[in-house]
């Protein structure tokens, strides 16, 4: 063994020192998959953001004598039943999904990295009673909770009759097109995985020597915990968001598929979907765009989720 | 092991107690009630209000929900009633939207439905799944893993809701092999929930069972991969490969048990879910299963209704990972449970 290790450097290239992060940022770069994910990714970002620069055509406004109109020079993917263009819904549809990419997924990691520190680095009773919560959150099948809040959320908002923060909420929800509702919905419980996992990395971390360092030297909670956990910790928990991000964007599209998505007239892949999926026995390409742009968004999150574990985790990278 | 499973089932009626409370009190937060309309019309005040006695609507919430559990017994007292038309004798009690059908009725018939679509989707999936992904483990690397890593993370990330119009589309719109929609099998089902395996249960079951078990054995397939290429590497299979076994020995009986661990662990979970059906394709494929009462029962109020699925959907998950957990020790004889 002892030989070995002494012969290996000759045969390996040079390899210059990298941290950590910069080791994980090289390794992300030479999948070619993840790559092009990243890409696909920073488009849809830039569709979602200008999609009034990009589009021909008011997402809203029906044409109703061209209803089911075929793909043309005039409508590229076709119109809908409501003679809409489809290219112009799709492109508005990314603002849905990446909406609530980003922020289910900021609220999810933000959420459950505060409630996993604290709890793993106070520890003891409190730490028992925080993951006791955990443990009858998890037990509640996340599914018809959304379901319930999302009904819920509606008719407040149809009842009309909310006052102070409520009617703050509503009011700002119906300027996002229902889109907050559906934020809160989706962030409401998928963040205690996140706290979980937070809390796991904390206790492995905690009592390590340079802890017990920066304690010795006089450093207080707050330094300890941003200074030597967070860094340490950040990074597993960003990996398994990223994994979870697919499942929120279907999870958008579900809502959206039963009626308890965004509302109308906003476009969501899901609504497009379901309409689609009305009209498939006479009119096939209506589903074809909304169905096509879904399944590469969630492929591109799976690429890039599955790339960034791979990268910060060397066991599983081929050898 | 008895001693375990048996204080296991006692944690687990608590837990379930908990749920069918949160479910109470939750379906009754939100704004409206089950009697508003009748179809589109809005309901005068005084039918509502003779609704609701009928129904013991306007009683104070926490006898409502005794009365939920334990039946006639809070009128009557009589302790032979105790738990007669109430949760404690299995009485989910009466549908508030489908006049005249209790609960009990309504989920006998959708269930067996579901149940038979996901068995069989899961079926497909663990016949599918766990034998790629120790195929691609093992080739791990080579160009059998790369693509058959690739098809598995397709077949992840198409939505149901896409693999469902595509399928019809293509296999019954186009070429006709297949019916477009329903199921082919009826309640009364042998047994209570066993269909009679006519070509028609089999023609109808082709196109739903391939869409809901692709996507399963897909993430079945990266699980096991994943797993196993873990277990390789562990200081026990180099023992195993020093004494000289053979690879595929040292696969099937040292590495491939303890790999499926994981793959268990994820199963159990799934099975709850996919055999209390899954709405889209059950909507997609007008399959008349479980699944669309989770959703429309909180739209249209039936409290009734959503407390009875949401219990079936719990009890069904206690179960499942209770066999997780006995799995588990078989797997791995390190596991004991005392």
């Amino acid at each position: 063994m002892a030989a070995m290790e002494r012969a290996a450097p000759a045969e390996l290239p040079e390899r210059k020192e990298r941290s950590p992060w910069a080791d994980a940022t090289y390794q992300l770069m030479q999948n070619r998959l993840a790559v092009i994910s990243i890409g696909f990714i920073i488009i849809l970002v830039l569709l979602a953001v200008f999609a009034d620069f990009v589009t021909p055509f008011d997402f809203a406004k029906n044409h109703l004598k061209d209803n089911y109109a075929l793909p043309s020079a005039t409508y590229w993917f076709g119109a809908d039943n409501l003679g809409r263009d489809i290219f112009t819904r799709t492109i508005y549809g990314t603002r849905v999904s990446v909406s609530v990419a980003v922020i289910a997924a900021t609220v999810s990691l933000g959420i459950g990295l505060i409630y996993g520190i604290v709890s793993g680095y106070l520890g003891g009773r409190v730490d028992e009673l925080m993951m006791r919560f955990v443990d009858f959150l998890y037990g509640l099948p996340i599914i018809i909770v959304v379901i319930l809040m999302q009904v819920f959320f509606k008719a407040m908002a149809r009842s009309g009759n909310a006052v102070g923060i409520w009617g703050g909420l509503i009011a700002l929800n119906k300027s996002l097109g229902g889109m907050l509702f559906i934020f809160i919905a989706i962030g409401a419980l998928n963040w205690i995985g996140m706290a979980r996992i937070a809390r796991g990395q904390v206790l492995s971390y905690k009592e390590k020597e340079f802890i017990e360092a920066a304690r010795s030297v006089g450093a207080g909670p707050t330094r300890i915990v941003f200074r030597h956990l967070l860094p340490n910790v950040i990074g597993p928990c960003i990996v398994q968001e990223t994994l979870q991000i697919p499942g929120y964007i279907l999870l958008e599209a579900f809502l959206s598929f039963i009626g308890l998505g965004v509302d109308a007239p906003t476009p969501s892949w899901g609504i497009m979907i379901q309409e689609g999926y009305q009209a498939l026995r006479s009119y096939p390409h209506v589903l074809v765009a909304p169905a096509v742009a879904l399944t590469l968004t969630v492929l591109a999150f799976n690429f890039l989720g599955d790339g960034l574990r791979d990268a910060f985790d060397p066991r599983l990278r081929g050898v | 092991m008895i001693q375990y499973v048996i204080r296991r089932v006692l944690w687990s009626i608590p837990v379930l107690l908990l749920l069918t409370l949160s479910v109470f009190l939750l379906m009754r937060a939100i704004p409206g009630g089950p009697f508003d309309f009748a179809g589109e019309k809005l309901l005068p005040q005084s039918v509502r209000q003779n609704l609701q006695r009928k129904y013991h609507l306007d009683e104070p919430i926490e006898i409502q929900f005794v009365r939920y559990l334990v039946g006639d017994f809070v009128d009557t007292h009589d302790i032979r009633d105790f738990g007669k038309d109430g949760l404690l004798r299995g009485d989910l009690g009466l549908s508030l939207r489908q006049r005249g059908r209790s609960v009990n009725d309504i989920l006998g018939d959708s269930f067996p439905i579901s149940a038979q679509l996901g068995i069989l989707s899961m079926l497909l999936a663990i016949i599918i799944g766990i034998p790629a992904g120790i195929f691609a483990a093992l080739k791990q690397n080579t160009w059998i893993d790369y693509s058959s890593t690739f098809v598995a993370v397709l077949g992840v990330s198409i939505p149901n809701m896409v693999m469902g119009p595509l399928l019809i589309w293509l296999f019954a719109l186009k070429f006709h092999w297949f019916p477009v929609a329903t199921w082919g099998a009826k309640p009364p089902f042998l047994l209570g929930f066993l269909p009679t395996p006519t070509a028609k249960f089999w023609l109808h079951a082709v196109l739903p069972v391939l869409s809901l078990g692709t996507a399963l054995s897909a993430s079945i397939a990266r699980l096991t991969r994943a797993s196993l290429l873990q277990v390789i590497r562990e200081d026990y299979i180099r023992t195993a490969r020093a004494k000289g076994l053979r690879e595929s020995v040292v696969v099937a009986r040292h590495a491939l048990k303890n790999s499926l661990i994981p793959v268990v662990t994820v199963l159990g979970p799934l099975f709850a879910a996919v055999v209390t059906g899954t709405f889209i394709i059950e909507q997609i494929f007008g399959i008349p299963g479980m699944g669309k009462h989770f959703v429309t029962s909180i739209g249209n109020r039936d409290y009734t209704l959503i407390q009875g699925a949401t219990l079936v959907y719990a009890v069904l998950l206690v179960i499942a990972n209770l066999m997780v957990d006995i799995t588990y020790a078989w797997l791995d004889p390190r596991i004991r449970y005392d």
